[in-house]
């Protein structure tokens, strides 16, 4: 075992003693094999394949007396889940409670449950008539709520996405780029709905409420504003004055948070959509005409790619990270 | 030679294990930091995500770089060209090693994949005719490449150039294509068998990322050429076979033991990746056998899958709760990074399941298979 080999190492240098030695040694002998996180995702892929198994089949043989007991025994088990997690789960706090309980479990899967029956409420009856958007209202405010009550950032995840679908948006991170951004409103709609939720996010991590749900927050609408200010940026090309700032405050707001909270995907985000932005500002103001045009574009991606490769090796000096 | 600092690497090793039994209360916070004096490890290994940055912005300043100078008309003799370029990566890459102290940080990664591609890319140009040669040659190049700088992607390309070598000389005889999966087999499990006893030495530290993705690449090749429905994939395109294989009984056996052989050895062993590796083999013995013996529908299929996950998982929880064969369900590591990723997946699955219902309504009815179920 390497283990033991580590542990010989630490004897002979003399950084523990024989008694220390010989306690890590059983340990590491008798210790048993931890399967916790193992199973907490055959938990989540439980759920999940359940979950849209019975998605499909409500769909299916709908008018015969096995389709309603189905739908009836789906609801009863999404009213128990909800009861359950409501009887079980520790009191309201406005920090992070212990992860993976088993309430959460239950609490995602009555959520997903409900997502299903809803779609299917809808689709059958026409619940909401023609307004399709509050079909994703609903489960937008009740996710929400559901996620801040009991501290679940999955079914922040979902409340958020079931939001951005009420005005129209994708914001789950394979479908981004399925938003029609050559229609000017969902654009603006988009610059502006995720800019004003990341800052409510801001605002609440600010007041130390769920400070450990603006994660969630930055990484699916972070993406959206990104990618949406950047598409105004190049489609419309008389507010570049109006886009070219807004993904500046993007950054630095990204920048600020990968900072504060040591969350160093921010800072990536910040610095490729930050690049992709410069570099389109760049070749705007430049004049394609001569021939030795290319060899300046080809000089100028070598150059700052560099200096962003310069920048990510002393990132921690540049910014005033401690270790 | 070796490339990186093998004190550092080792000391970086006694740093995690010791950091592991500190959060275990087996060791004073104080023995910690005196260890971590002790044993330093001085190289610069950033967080994934800004590795990710690295290896993106690398590649385009070298690609950039090589194209600028190229348009001196370097491009004459392409094999020429791709030998420089080969040089001056390899020249780049040793120089950041030595002077930034840089180990396995995105930057060496990508010049290490730069130089190997343009090594072959220089190949291709000598034997343009024979792109077999080119991998031939490729299989020492990358055995030196994964010696020295210890690469965990160049360890992958390795095996996979070694078997693909491995198949052009099976396929070249009728009886040497219906013996394919055996061999196959056969030098997986002798890999693994091989990779695992080198991995349990304190000298190939140095190589330990390396070993493990070998030993995961050699216990997957090694189901997937057991496993039914990939033999009779591969008969019917090698030797033209139509419907049921020879030999058929034979692979159902191996599709459907060697998962339950991986899992009882993963307990007995302690083996984490065996336990996964041997979970994931199960269940695509299952979806296999489905895929020829169809009982139910998909939907009923996911749903009962599903309730089957979400029970054993269940009924595994209360039973560990207390240790039993050497397993238990008290956690011996803080959460693991996939937890953060629950957001995206939920995400995606929130999406699909809210565009699902006003699709069926404008699609009339069409919806067999689609909607979210696909996707997982």
């Amino acid at each position: 075992m390497k283990s033991t080999h580590f542990l010989r190492e630490l004897l002979e240098k003399q950084l523990i003693d024989a008694h220390q030695y010989q306690q890590i040694e059983t340990h590491e002998r008798t210790r048993p094999m931890s399967l916790h996180w193992e199973l907490r995702a055959l938990l989540y892929a439980g759920i999940v394949l359940f979950t849209s198994g019975a998605g499909i089949l409500i769909y299916q043989n709908i008018d015969t007396i096995g389709h309603s007991v189905l739908i009836g025994a789906l609801t009863l088990l999404t009213i128990f889940g909800f009861w359950y997690v409501l009887k079980h789960a520790a009191p309201f706090a406005t920090t992070e409670t212990a992860p993976a309980k088993l309430t959460d479990f239950v609490l995602l899967f009555s959520c997903l449950l409900f997502l299903a029956l809803e779609g299917y409420l809808q689709y059958q009856y026409g619940l909401f008539g023609t307004r399709y958007g509050l079909a994703s209202a609903i489960p937008a405010v009740l996710f929400m709520a559901l996620a801040y009550r009991f501290d679940h950032r999955g079914v922040l995840s979902m409340g958020i996405t079931a939001l951005a679908s009420w005005v129209g948006l994708s914001v789950a991170p394979l479908e981004i780029l399925k938003n029609d951004f050559g229609n000017q409103p969902l654009l603006y709609t988009a610059v502006l709905f995720s800019a004003a939720a990341i800052s409510v996010a801001l605002w609440l991590d600010f007041k130390v409420i769920k400070q450990h749900f603006t994660y969630t927050y930055l990484l699916l609408l972070g993406n959206l504003f990104f990618v949406a200010a950047l598409a105004g940026l190049f489609s419309i090309e008389a507010r570049w004055w109006f886009f070219a700032p807004l993904i500046g405050v993007g950054c630095w707001v990204c920048v600020r948070y990968a900072h504060h909270y040591q969350s160093f995907l921010f800072l990536l985000m910040a610095v490729v959509y930050g690049y992709i932005g410069l570099s389109y500002l760049f070749f705007k103001i430049y004049d394609w005409s001569s021939d030795s045009m290319i060899l300046l574009a080809y000089l100028y991606f070598f150059a700052t790619a560099g200096g962003v490769v310069w920048f990510f090796l002393n990132y921690k000096k540049l910014l005033g990270i401690k270790k | 030679m070796k490339a990186y600092n093998e004190t550092w690497i080792k000391n970086a090793a006694i740093q995690a294990q010791a950091e592991n039994w500190q959060q275990q209360g087996l060791l004073a916070e104080a023995d910690l930091q005196k260890i971590k004096t002790a044993l330093p490890d001085e190289s610069y290994q950033p967080i994934v995500w800004i590795k990710i940055g690295l290896f993106i912005f690398t590649n385009i300043a070298f690609m950039f770089g090589s194209a600028f100078i190229g348009l001196g008309g370097f491009y004459a003799i392409w094999g020429v060209w791709a030998f420089i370029n080969a040089a001056a990566a390899i020249f780049v890459l040793e120089l950041f090693i030595k002077n930034r102290k840089l180990r396995h940080s995105g930057v060496d990664n990508a010049l290490l994949y730069i130089a190997l591609g343009a090594v072959a890319g220089c190949f291709f140009s000598i034997f343009e005719t024979s792109p077999n040669a080119v991998v031939w040659c490729m299989l020492p190049v990358l055995a030196v490449a994964v010696y020295r700088y210890a690469d965990v992607v160049a360890a992958l390309a390795l095996l996979i150039t070694f078997f693909y070598v491995l198949s052009t000389i099976l396929f070249e005889s009728t009886i040497g294509k219906m013996l394919a999966p055996f061999v196959f087999m056969a030098v997986s499990g002798l890999i693994y068998a091989l990779v695992r006893r080198k991995d349990q030495q304190f000298k190939f530290l140095y190589w330990a990322n390396c070993c493990w993705v070998l030993e995961v690449a050699a216990l997957i090749l090694l189901y997937v050429s057991g496993n039914y429905a990939v033999v009779r994939a591969g008969s019917e395109a090698l030797l033209g076979s139509q419907g049921e294989i020879q030999f058929a009984p034979l692979f159902w056996v191996f599709t459907f033991v060697i998962p339950l052989v991986y899992v009882w050895f993963s307990v007995r062993q302690k083996d984490r990746k065996l336990l996964i590796i041997g979970f994931l083999c199960s269940v695509s013995a299952v979806i296999t056998f489905r895929t020829y013996h169809a009982i139910v529908p998909t939907e009923i299929a996911l749903l009962l899958g599903g309730l089957f996950l979400l029970v054993s998982a269940v009924l595994l929880i209360r039973y560990l709760q207390t240790e039993r064969h050497g397993l238990t369900d008290q956690p011996d590591t803080d959460a693991p990074r996939w937890l953060k990723l629950q957001s995206v997946v939920l995400s995606q699955f929130t999406q699909q399941t809210l565009q699902q219902a006003p699709d069926l309504k404008l699609g009339g009815g069409n919806f067999g298979g689609g909607g979210a179920g696909e996707k997982y």
